[in-house]
């Protein structure tokens, strides 16, 4: 079942990025064609080869196939979204949000490690194992000789403890005991179900780590579209715009550089789509909530900028 | 056969074999009278005797000679110390406003573009040049005729002046003209920057007098828009056209009183081009270069002289017609200011839906253009960048920039400050204005009345895409 969620939230972020990319695919593709309408208006002038021309025409051409791609891929993952959501078509349509929320705060690292200790469900389904063998050792009456026994389930669900769990559990065995077959065997299950407790949580807190580490690498690199290219392609844009009007550079040039920022917000959502299903997975591996905090709902700009300065 | 020119040649001849050493004339018996023929041989030996010889007593200004008019720059001061005139180069680095909105870090003197540096014949100078840039540098007197030592080649002639060093030139001035001094030291560097002028050396006893006497040096420079200093590596692709460093409208106008002789010395020195100097109205004759007077049987009437790199050429006319004519040279790029060569060729384009297409992106957007260049944008563009072309005149907008200036010839000024247009002194009637149809009719003119078009090949407007 939480499989089955997980599965759903990133299907969901998925579909979310992919019509953010779809509509920046058409403004790019708005873009090609302004472009191109330039381009055709030179050649009808008779100022350009018919090679410059078609150069922009294969421009052109490349991004509608780029979009139509984009538009199948997002028809394609929507529609596993509604699957996984058991809904259909368009009821479940109007419920998209338009954009994924940014990355607001930072997980820590060392929280995330106790709070998948104690809710992972299959650390908690091994932990339950354990408890179980520890029941048995006790009713046999061989608490006595397992010290260590007895306080095992405790001390392993300690959330502070790193590395290796705790000391091994080494039970003194009785030489000259009677009913050595029985008790043998108990303490055999227990080691082999506290071993199978411990592995599960070596893997657990492994996986943690990992999935943590790829997260916060995908929160870096989506706050440094945010903060840095996208700002520094809109700066680009607004120099093309005065060389331009200084008829220091051409109107191709002037349109690329617009290109060129929207292909940066188009790599942006797709960092921020792999932040936010990678984080599905890392939500997956602890067992719950990341943090105390809710992820934030407020949409954020990722579109061109029309906003301009009037002069 | 023997013409008027060839008997005058070997007079010549006869004459500078009269005064050859017998030595001479006998080591080299059937050279000399052919060479002679044709050299200037008297006037090369009493240059060399010049260079050694008692200088005379330093000429002054508005005594011994009329000082030149250089618009836009200056002339170097000087002092007189025990017969010898004595002047200080400072080589430095400094700001220049090139046209309103357009300042760049250049390499020049004492704070100057293309100073002069102006003197008599006969007379002995005595040059300091201190290094005030990063880099060595050396100044080269061009044309002048000097001790090797003093022609300032770095690593030919002299060592490099360090940063922070004083050099010393001393020569005598052997004869008369408008020469020219530039730094020889990483040339390419320190002329793309600006160090560059003119050496106006004046007859001790001229031949005749002018009455106006301007000094102008060319110069052409490579500033990106939006940069601050020049670049020295540009080879071909100059955008920055210069007479005494400025480009138009900044370019001081040429002003004198209808009737007087002017003269204009034009000095190139720039980094890779000539320019061909057009002035309006009057036909002029060109009657000496760095290389010295021409003799008058040898001046030629022209309207444009090619001034190439490295020459000076001096023009003179008689200022005869009032009015506001344009000097400029002729290459049209080299009237443009800044212009952008990588705008593309919009002229002919209906913008049609274009405007609308881009804005939908780009809400600034304007097309521009389509139906020619001549009127500004104004519109905001790149910091410290000039408008291609100059500015408000009387009539209208002037679309020239770059290497142009305007002589202004007046009736009866008393003074050749800021004289203003001649647009309200123009007689009635001698302006070109709109046409009146009544006129039109009576000379037999129909606006109408066009050539047929020529059929061109098949268009690309046609041609389906
Ligand atoms: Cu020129």
């Amino acid at each position: 079942m939480l499989m089955l969620a997980e599965k759903t939230r990133r299907a969901f972020y998925r579909a979310v990025g992919d019509a953010q990319i779809v509509a920046l695919g058409e403004n790019i593709e708005k873009g090609q064609s302004a472009a191109l309408t330039l381009a055709r208006k030179l050649r009808q002038a008779g100022n350009t080869p018919p090679l410059a021309y078609d150069q922009d025409l294969s421009l052109y051409e490349h991004v509608r196939l780029q979009v139509a791609m984009d538009e199948a891929a997002f028809l394609e993952d929507r529609q596993r979204l509604f699957t996984l959501m058991g809904l259909w078509g368009a009821q479940g349509h109007a419920r998209l949000p338009h954009r994924l929320p940014l990355p607001q705060h930072d997980i820590s690292l060392a929280g995330l490690e106790s709070r998948a200790v104690s809710q992972n469900l299959r650390l908690e389904a091994a932990n339950k194992r354990l408890a179980a063998f520890a029941a048995v050792v006790k009713v046999s009456g061989l608490a006595g000789i397992l010290p260590g026994a007895s306080i095992g389930v405790n001390y392993v669900r300690d959330p502070d403890v790193r590395g290796t769990l705790g000391p091994a559990i080494s039970v003194p065995l009785p030489i000259f005991n009677q009913g050595q077959p029985a008790a043998a065997m108990a303490i055999s299950e227990y080691r082999a179900a506290y071993r199978h407790y411990q592995a599960v949580a070596i893997e657990v807190r492994a996986q943690v780590r990992e999935r943590w580490v790829a997260l916060h690498a995908l929160a870096r690199e989506v706050i440094f579209y945010q903060k840095i290219m996208l700002p520094l392609r809109r700066r680009i844009v607004d120099e093309t715009q005065a060389s331009y009007n200084g008829m220091f550079d051409s109107g191709f040039l002037l349109v690329e550089s617009k290109i060129d920022e929207i292909k940066t917000a188009r790599r942006f959502v797709i960092s921020l789509e792999r932040y936010w299903r990678a984080r599905a997975k890392l939500q997956n591996t602890v067992g719950g909530h990341l943090s105390d905090q809710r992820p934030p709902q407020a949409p954020i700009e990722t579109s061109h900028s029309t906003q301009e300065k009037t002069p | 056969m023997m013409n008027r020119r060839t008997i005058l040649a070997s007079g010549a001849a006869l004459a500078a074999g009269a005064v050859l050493p017998k030595a001479a004339s006998a080591a080299t018996p059937a050279e000399t009278p052919a060479g002679a023929a044709y050299s200037n041989r008297r006037q090369s030996e009493a240059r060399a005797r010049a260079l050694t010889a008692k200088p005379l007593a330093p000429g002054l200004p508005n005594r011994d000679y009329m000082p030149v008019v250089a618009p836009n720059t200056g002339t170097l001061p000087f002092q007189i110390v025990d017969g010898v005139k004595v002047f200080h180069m400072v080589a430095m680095e400094f700001w220049n406003e090139f046209a309103p909105g357009l300042k760049a870090l250049v390499w020049g003197y004492n704070g100057m573009l293309h100073p002069v540096l102006e003197a008599v014949e006969g007379e002995r100078v005595r040059i300091y040049v201190t290094n005030r840039l990063p880099e060595p540098t050396t100044v080269h007197w061009h044309g002048l005729y000097v001790d090797n030592g003093m022609d300032g080649l770095s690593g030919v002639t002299q060592t490099p002046i360090k940063p922070g060093e004083t050099y010393k030139y001393e020569f005598n001035l052997v004869e008369p003209g408008t020469k020219m001094y530039h730094s020889h030291y990483d040339e390419m560097t320190q002329i793309a920057l600006g160090m560059t002028g003119m050496f106006i050396i004046h007859p001790r006893t001229p031949r005749y007098r002018v009455d106006r006497d301007f000094a102008i040096m060319l110069h052409e420079w490579d500033i990106v828009p939006g940069t601050y200093r020049p670049n020295p590596l540009q080879m071909t692709d100059f955008n920055v056209f210069t007479m005494n460093g400025k480009s138009f409208p900044s370019t001081h106008p040429l002003v004198a009183r209808t009737g007087q002789r002017v003269r204009i010395r034009l000095g190139n020195l720039g980094p890779m081009d000539h320019h061909p100097i057009h002035l309006h109205n009057y036909s002029f004759q060109v009657v000496a270069s760095d290389g010295g007077d021409y003799p008058p049987s040898a001046w030629q009437p022209e309207t444009t002289v090619l001034v190439p790199v490295g020459s000076t050429r001096v023009v003179e006319f008689d200022a005869t017609n009032p009015g506001d004519w344009a000097m400029h040279c002729h290459m049209t790029h080299h009237t443009m200011t800044q212009m952008g060569h990588h705008f593309g060729n919009m002229i002919g384009v209906k913008p049609g839906n274009l405007g609308e297409k881009m804005r939908q992106l780009l809400p600034r957007y304007m097309t521009m253009g389509e139906d020619g260049m001549g009127t500004p944008m104004n519109m905001p563009t790149l910091p410290n960048t000039a408008a291609m072309e100059g500015g408000k005149g009387p009539y209208g907008f002037i679309n020239m920039g770059g290497m142009f200036t305007i002589l202004k010839v007046r009736d009866g000024i008393t003074s050749y400050e800021d004289v203003g247009w001649y647009k309200p002194l123009a007689p009635p009637g001698t302006v070109s204005q709109l046409a009146v149809p009544a006129q039109m009719k009576h000379d037999g003119v129909n606006p109408q009345n066009i050539p047929p078009p020529i059929p061109g090949p098949s268009s690309p407007a046609t041609t389906p895409m």
